[in-house]
């Protein structure tokens, strides 16, 4: 079937299997930043943002998007350079495996909060709890995108 | 998921009959499962743009739309000042937003599940039930019995008057499903309670809630529990007693 | 020193969080065929028949293979040295299957619904056999899972097959008995440690192709290339000089990639079709059919004076290695070897025991490696111990831990599986570790509880960890430096980076070395065509071994600099000098740009290209002080961790961020072990946690603070005094929580993990007794 939408704020379309989820449809067509890292969408690792929304690619049906705006790591990269840059400083940037997912995230979080500098710790772990790592600890993950906030702001 | 047609009718109608059109047809919820589902389908009809996905409140009380995710339950005014926000307390752990941003109120009610802390509460609320073709009902009566097929959930409606509420559950992990969740509310009519995850379907405890100063070992007596990869029936019981009467002490404080 | 102990930023870290392709997955053919295994139902079986032709037949479907299409060569997976210490108890694909989950048939096709439906259209009868699903009943059980002739040990490692033995071992110093009938107290506990999944992000995959010289070629995320080189040689009766294994980045490993896993399916189902090939393997098939922590029973005894001096202990061990026997011999040695040296002041040491074959996911290499599991026996008992005495748990660890300038005798007596290497401890900051840890969460005013409010206890507990740093006269790592034109280095390692950072730090070692800055080093790493060799990312050994490697060849590239300069300013290689820029002589100096490029195109010409190896000699341990402190909701039994303090001496720290963080995720991953990871079974030995819906990792909002510092400290046998950080972190939660739960409301969890439920039985039988 045919899906036409905006991928990464461009006119987009692709021919997609009726059953298949937005993130095979992705990684078919090269948009290799949306990971696969588990089978019931619990891990965060493929997520993108739909309208907007952060939402698991793995989970929605690839059809959905038809008529709809999704974005990837691949759309927002002055965001992603500076979020990478505050992590490398922090030596939170393990594997890389789940930054893309954290990436996109953390771009939502900040794009529906009136003043993301302001959120507290508290707050931005409660956000990211779906995000999972299991190199980091999470700990480094939260002084890094502390130190974006700040500099972003 | 293995379909050949894939569909995003406008309307609940629109959907309704392609249901009623074709044998081997499933709506697709949320989508959480997608992955997990074996089984394969003619036709699967999304209702993501079938104008579902709202809150509203009305005289007979606050109305949520079929689509409405559980992240718009946890930021939405109208949700969020209903009855201390307990539906909002009840979501806000499950997995994180990207999950309870395709998460919806009829993919959860409709799918009767056992582990689900929104049915909880929905049904601790007293919550009635909207089905396309066999009307409104009372959730306890949804949830006693299997829907025809073909049917949809169109909405579900929470009374006018909110009440007061309290939420409690113990996971293993914050954001795990519960190994027992329990939800309490006071209106002028009385105190209602739930208890669900037993692993079994959420279930009112009216014993427990006509003597509130022993919810905790009431519910724990009337109710059934049983064992899972989660817990055993005994320790379900024991927490039963505490959860139960920690969320009487809140709600009637 | 410029570049050690530079927090410098990850070579590949931005790239990374960008999302560029760089992953397996990202980099497989385009046209790759899919390969899919069928699994195995049963925990235990044997094939009867299987019928492929239905399969065989479908659309799109390139190739079906069962054990009877496959060589028939008896390996292990492991990713060890050769000769392997443990079982060669493995084929490609066997008749038996010997866990739910295990490999029954693998296909190959265009797509991965047409190999679904492969799978779906093959016919199997199985004979079922009765399962072994306790490893307590397993050694001497009627079940032998291992009839099979051609399985074999490859030197004596106490392979016992039809006993269901996979290996045994046992060592002791002084007599122990003897030491334990005379001691004025002795204590004897049982410990049980659960089956833990590494759960790293990213799951195995692999891809594989024929090159244009024929040759097959494997991109895979491991921990291991050239094991994975050698063992697909051997199973696939090929040359090693015709396989090349390249990993590029992967998404976390843990050990779980310290083994062979698709790349044998996929480089089969190339050699047979003559197309490429990769095999993802699904979180499912991750928890079902790659390998955890082996679980493991200790039985401890301890001996020691009143005044809390240990006289002896005993540490007994029943390991279940599952189906096959990977690890199963080294991760048992080091639940003793990396544990016990803590208190070498005994006069009497015994450990000993054997790993059993059961129809469980088999065990594998975890980080921590057997130390984990010894450590929350040892550390447990030893808390126990101080309880009983009635003297805090701190000043007993004080008392009787190993000291800068001492030994044990069991660094001698323990090795991979064979004897070890005797060491002195040349650095060990214990001490600093316990006191700064001590400080840090508060122990005098919180030991051992704090009453919170109704139902709410808070208690602190603590540990103490040593590892490894390499696996003395067996791991051996290499590098080469090549000069090239206008004054950069290419670096080239065979050191496996798991996402660790060891890229990054190895290039500092040799800025260092050389004088230069890291960023005119470029690195490439872990390919067995393009680099030089190294055993792998696993026993801690990137920075001690490796690093060392880098060093010495840096050591003779600063030679070569200085001998190409010195002939290029016409004077004696002993009166010239490099100090980073330029090499300079007596009369004149001439820049390293200026030198690198006359070098490949104008003036004596030559490519300037050097190797170093290093075989690491001892394996001296790091060293941490681990402080939990916990709060327990004394009506549903819930523990939820309030914080985690950890000291760390690694030695010198290359890159002080990056150790940091290493010690962070051990720690998460550790802490997990502790309170909610759990590998489960059903009655018919299928795993029942085979979703993240099911097995727990701890996510972000369960590690509400760690607190991590480094203790300075100078390793003389290290490159610049590093010994190493990989595994230590993961060691102390286990026990520091178990003696924090103790501490906070007087009930002693035995068995990992400690579950609410566990807690408020021993609680609800505590009430009953008082």
């Amino acid at each position: 079937m045919r899906i036409r939408f905006d991928l990464n704020g461009r006119d987009t379309t692709w021919e997609v299997d009726p059953g298949e989820t937005l993130l095979e449809a992705l990684r078919r067509h090269e948009i290799t930043s949306v990971k696969y890292g588990c089978d019931t969408a619990s891990c965060s690792a493929c997520t993108v943002l739909l309208d907007g929304d952060p939402v698991p690619a793995c989970a929605v049906p690839a059809g959905r998007v038809d008529g709809h705006a999704v974005l990837t790591v691949e759309g927002v990269p002055d965001e992603a350079r500076r979020l990478g840059e505050a992590m490398a400083g922090e030596g939170a940037d393990q594997c890389g495996f789940c930054s893309p997912g954290l990436v996109m995230s953390v771009v939502a979080m900040c794009r529906t909060s009136d003043a993301p500098g302001e959120l507290d710790d508290e707050t931005i772990a409660e956000y990211l709890a779906g995000n999972l790592c299991r190199c980091s600890g999470y700990v480094s993950q939260a002084r890094a995108i502390r130190r974006y906030l700040e500099a972003s702001s | 998921m293995a379909v050949r047609t894939y569909l995003k009718p406008a309307s609940l109608s629109e959907a309704a009959a392609l249901l009623a059109e074709h044998e081997r047809a499933v709506i697709v919820g949320g989508g959480a499962y997608l992955r997990l589902g074996a089984r394969s389908f003619d036709v699967a009809v999304d209702l993501f743009d079938a104008g579902l996905d709202y809150v509203r409140e009305t005289d007979d009380g606050l109305e949520l739309g079929a689509m409405a995710t559980y992240r718009m339950l946890e930021t939405d005014p109208a949700v969020r000042a209903y009855a201390d926000g307990l539906l909002a307390q009840s979501v806000a752990r499950i997995v994180g937003v990207q999950m309870r941003n395709i998460v919806t109120v009829g993919g959860t009610v409709f799918g009767r599940y056992a582990f689900s802390n929104l049915t909880t509460a929905l049904l601790a609320l007293g919550a009635d039930v909207t089905l396309h073709h066999a009307g409104r009902m009372t959730l306890e009566t949804f949830l006693a019995r299997k829907p025809a097929a073909g049917d949809i959930l169109a909405s579900v409606t929470l009374p006018a008057e909110g009440g007061r509420a309290a939420w409690q559950e113990l996971t293993r992990t914050c954001n795990d499903f519960a190994v027992l969740n329990v939800a309490a509310v006071r209106r002028d009519d009385g105190l209602r309670i739930a208890v669900g995850a037993r692993p079994g379907m959420a279930r009112l405890c009216p014993e427990a809630a006509a003597a509130p100063a022993r919810a905790g070992e009431t519910a724990a007596a009337e109710l059934d529990f049983g064992d899972d990869v989660r817990a055993s029936a005994d320790y379900r019981r024991a927490i039963c007693r505490v959860l139960v009467a920690r969320a009487v002490e809140e709600v009637l404080s | 020193m410029s570049e050690i102990g530079r927090n410098l930023p990850k070579i590949d870290g931005v790239g990374l969080v960008m999302g560029r392709p760089a992953f397996t997955d990202d980099l497989a053919p385009r046209d790759a065929l899919i390969v899919r295994a069928l699994r195995s139902p049963h925990a235990f079986a044997r094939i009867a028949s299987i019928d492929t032709a239905a399969a065989e037949a479908l659309p799109g479907v390139a190739c079906v293979l069962t054990w009877r299409d496959v060589p028939r060569v008896a390996i292990t997976r492991a990713g060890q040295g050769h000769p392997e210490p443990s079982p060669r108890d493995r084929f490609i694909l066997d008749e038996y299957v010997r866990h739910v989950g295990d490999e029954v048939a693998i296909v190959a096709a265009a797509t991965e619904a047409q190999a679904d439906a492969a799978l779906s259209a093959i016919e199997v009868a199985y004979e079922i056999l009765d399962p072994v699903l306790d490893f307590e009943a397993a050694e001497g059980n009627a079940s032998v899972l291992h009839p099979e002739p051609e399985a074999h040990e490859n030197f004596p490692i106490g392979f016992e097959p039809a006993r269901n033995v996979a290996s045994a071992y046992t060592m002791h110093v002084g007599d122990m008995d003897a030491v334990a009938d005379d001691a004025e107290v002795v204590l004897r506990r049982t410990y049980f440690t659960q089956a833990q999944q590494h759960v790293a992000l990213e799951p195995m995959v692999c891809a594989t192709w024929l090159d244009l010289h024929g040759r097959l070629n494997v991109v895979s995320s491991t921990q291991t290339p050239w094991h994975v080189r050698r063992i697909m040689a051997r199973a696939l009766e090929m040359p090693v000089r015709d396989i090349r294994v390249n990993k590029p980045r992967i998404g976390g490993g843990f050990g779980g990639k310290q083994m062979i896993h698709g790349e044998l399916f996929c480089g089969l189902a190339t050699l047979r079709t003559g197309r490429s090939a990769k095999m993802v393997y699904s979180r499912r098939e991750v928890f079902e059919a790659s390998n955890t922590r082996h679980p493991m029973r200790l039985d401890m005894t301890i001996a020691a004076r009143r005044d809390g001096r240990l006289r002896a202990i005993d540490m007994a061990v029943l390991s279940d290695t599952g189906g096959y026997g990977e690890h199963a011999l080294t991760v048992f040695m080091v639940a003793g070897a990396k544990t016990l040296p803590l208190y070498n002041k005994v006069e009497a040491v015994r450990f000993g025991g054997k790993t059993v074959y059961t129809n469980h996911v088999p065990g594998g290499a975890y980080r921590g490696y057997g130390a984990i599991q010894g450590n929350f026996a040892l550390e447990s008992v030893l808390s126990e111990l101080a309880a009983e005495l009635g003297i805090d748990p701190v000043r007993l660890r004080e008392m009787n831990m190993i000291a800068e300038g001492e030994t044990s005798p069991i660094f001698a007596i323990m090795g991979e599986g064979t004897e070890g290497v005797a060491q002195t401890v040349d650095s060990c900051k214990l001490p600093v570790c316990v006191a700064r840890g001590k400080e840090l969460v508060g122990w005098d005013e919180k030991y051992p509880r704090r009453e919170i409010g109704a139902d709410r206890v808070r208690g602190v507990g603590m540990a103490l960890a040593m590892q490894g740093s390499g696996i003395p006269a067996i791991d051996m790592a290499s590098a080469t430096l090549k000069l090239n034109d206008f004054g950069s280095f290419n670096l080239l390692i065979g050191a496996t980076d798991l996402g660790t950072g060891s890229d990054t730090i190895l290039a500092q070692i040799a800025a260092e070395t050389l004088g230069v800055d890291t960023g005119l080093i470029v690195v490439y790493s872990s390919d067995t065509d393009r680099t030089p060799f190294d055993t792998g990312a696993y026993a801690s050994s990137t920075t001690y071994v490796s690093g060392h490697a880098v060093r010495e060849t840096a050591r003779k590239m600063r030679a070569a600099l200085i001998e190409a300069g010195a002939r290029s300013l016409g004077c004696d290689p002993a009166e010239a000098d490099f100090d980073g820029e330029a090499v300079i002589g007596p009369d004149g100096r001439i820049t390293l740009e200026d030198l690198s490029t006359r070098l490949l195109y104008s003036e004596h010409q030559q490519q300037i290209c050097v190797t170093g190896s290093h075989l690491c000699e001892q394996s001296p341990p790091p060293y941490m002080a681990g402080f939990a402190e916990v709060e327990v909701d004394t009506a549903t039994g819930k523990v939820d961790l309030v914080d985690y303090v950890a000291v760390v001496d690694c030695g010198q720290a290359i890159n002080p961020n990056l150790a940091k963080v290493q010690v962070e995720g051990g720690l998460a991953q550790g802490i997990g072990m502790a309170l909610t990871e759990e590998v489960r079974y059903g009655k018919r030995g299928q795993l029942l946690t085979n979703t993240l819906m099911t097995y727990k990792i701890p996510a972000r909002q369960d590690i509400p603070s760690l607190r991590v510092e480094l203790v300075e400290s100078h390793e003389p046998s290290g490159p610049y005094g590093a010994k190493s950080i990989g595994e230590i972190g993961i060691d102390t939660p286990p026990a520091a929580i178990a003696n924090a739960v103790f501490n906070a409301v007087g009930v002693r969890i035995r068995d990992l993990p400690i579950t609410p439920e566990k807690v408020l039985s021993a609680l609800s039988a505590a009430r009953e007794e008082g």
